[in-house]
């Protein structure tokens, strides 16, 4: 009821809520709620923050679920500090977000990096977790397949290169070639909004660390949650194989691979995702819902 | 025979020169027979080195084995005596691949550690204003003479000097600068003595010994970010 009030007041013409902020982990965490519906967690991937989501994609899930978009730890306008990057701590941040706005359960969607944060949520606070969606992302540790040495190197290898040429720098390697060709744009538009609040150098190392020391591959198969997990089959950064090994991993996860679409698979096929995403998180709770009365 | 330079001068300032010559060129033997032995030995050592290069190319360390991740810090390398930066090309190319940022400091041949302290200090400076963190300094034998000179001088930009295979005794360690030595023990197995940590291998080959290397990525992995410009959150 609280949360509502607080809703309200800070709506602004747009529908969409003004950042908001809350002191969790013992930090500073900016997060954004938009929409109606039953809880969503969105968590962003390595670098960049919650202003980085496709506009249509958000527009299109906060008409049908109440979205917490989150800046993780080091981004957007959340604090930066020099520790607390490891993931398991990341997902403690989320948590906390949740915490301060009175949600005791939600789903969560993480992308890239964000579904490595999501994993470690669900491994470590499953009562916190409704359903599951994890986009591009890795189980992490042995099992996991990393992309080849040359395309690491482009995403992190960036010293001295300004902003703009690096974010280019990094699109032939996120972006599917016949896309990138025919949407420079649309592409440079969205980068334009994603480096309006740039990333420091030091928390994107940190978050970079975190991402390689993760490893979730024993706690998977321990997973109860309705699970999705998504991918395009030309991602060169986080291969497809790995939404395999997920898919092994997760008891009962569903497995989509979108041909034709990257690691963008989000921004290449914004309305695609963001139907599915929505589709299999409605039938898990109508699920849940069913199981919860039949139980009663 | 006087040269050019010599005539005109008082007697005094000659003998203090030519004094000052000689006390380089004793330098220069005693460092060169200290970190290398006696020439006698030398084709023992050589073969010796080989033998250790062969066995050690098979552990798993050079390809990431056992070796947490770095956090991007900025890592000035120093050669030792008779070493340069190409010498010290293998371990730049290992930091770089495990996540730290190595930087030369531009030295052609270090055969007077005096004469490294004005690269390194450009080299320190450079480094830290680029990735905008206190720089960790690695140095070897006579190097790490010059780490803690630069090191003193340049505390705002240096916070940790890890040493490999001093020649000289433990040197006192400036206010504020935390020295990590590692040495060579022929005989002893691998272990630690607080900051002073023993591997066993020959000394001249510590910048590429598996149990080196796995002791630096641990003592890097350990040092906090210290940012030099602190970022509002």
């Amino acid at each position: 009821m609280a949360t509502d009030k607080r809703r309200q007041r800070i709506q602004t013409v747009d529908g969409a809520l003004a950042m908001q902020f809350a002191q969790v982990n013992g930090i500073r965490i900016a997060f954004e709620t938009r929409g109606n519906g039953p809880p969503l967690v969105l968590i962003m991937g390595y670098r960049l923050n919650s202003r980085a989501w496709p506009v249509e994609f958000i527009n299109e899930l906060a008409a049908r679920f109440t979205l917490v978009l989150i800046d993780n730890r080091g981004t957007g306008k959340s604090d930066k500090p020099t520790t607390g990057y490891a993931l398991s701590n990341m997902a403690r941040d989320v948590c906390g977000v949740l915490d301060h706005l009175g949600i005791g359960r939600a789903s969560i969607f993480g992308y890239s990096m964000g579904g490595a944060i999501a994993q470690r949520i669900v491994c470590e606070h499953p009562e916190r977790v409704l359903s599951l969606v994890l986009c591009a992302t890795l189980c992490g540790g042995p099992q996991a397949v990393y992309a080849r040495p040359a395309v690491l190197s482009i995403m992190h290898d960036l010293d001295g290169i300004e902003p703009a040429v690096a974010a280019r720098r990094i699109w032939t390697v996120t972006y599917e070639p016949n896309y990138l060709a025919a949407n420079a744009e649309k592409i440079e538009l969205q980068m334009q909004r994603e480096l309006e609040n740039r990333t420091p150098l030091h928390a994107a190392d940190l978050q970079f660390q975190a991402f390689v020391d993760f490893d979730a591959s024993r706690d998977l198969p321990s997973v109860q949650a309705p699970t999705l997990i998504m991918t395009g089959d030309r991602d060169v950064l986080v291969p497809p194989r790995n939404s395999y090994i997920l898919a092994e991993l997760i008891p009962g996860a569903q497995l989509l691979i979108l041909p034709g679409f990257a690691h963008r698979v989000l921004w290449e096929a914004t309305g695609q995702c963001a139907g599915l995403i929505g589709d299999f998180l409605e039938r898990a709770g109508e699920k849940a819902n069913a199981e919860h009365i039949n139980a009663g | 025979m006087l040269d050019d330079g010599d005539r005109g001068k008082p007697p005094n300032s000659r003998s203090a020169s030519a004094s000052s010559v000689l006390q380089h060129a004793a330098g220069f033997i005693d460092d060169t027979l200290r970190s290398l032995g006696s020439p006698l030995f030398w084709p023992y050592s050589s073969l010796k080195g080989a033998a250790e290069l062969f066995l050690n190319s098979f552990d798993t360390v050079y390809r990431g084995g056992n070796v947490r991740y770095g956090d991007g810090k900025p890592v000035v390398l120093v050669p030792g005596h008779l070493g340069s930066d190409v010498t010290l090309e293998p371990l730049s190319l290992w930091l770089h691949a495990i996540g730290y940022r190595p930087a030369k400091s531009n030295v052609l041949i270090n055969i007077n550690d005096r004469l490294l302290d004005e690269p390194l200090t450009v080299a320190v400076r450079e480094a830290t204003r680029r990735i905008g963190r206190k720089a960790v300094i690695i140095a070897f034998d006579t190097g790490v003479r010059a780490a803690l000179r630069v090191a003193e001088i340049q505390r705002d930009l240096v916070s940790d000097v890890i040493g490999l295979g001093l020649l000289d005794r433990e040197p006192s360690t400036p206010l504020g600068i935390h020295l990590h030595i590692i040495r060579s023990a022929s005989k002893a197995p691998a272990h630690s003595d607080g900051k002073v940590y023993h591997v066993r291998g020959s000394r001249a080959l510590l910048s590429i010994n598996p149990d080196a290397l796995r002791i630096v990525s641990t003592i890097l992995r350990d040092i906090p970010i210290a940012l030099l410009d602190q970022p509002k959150g």
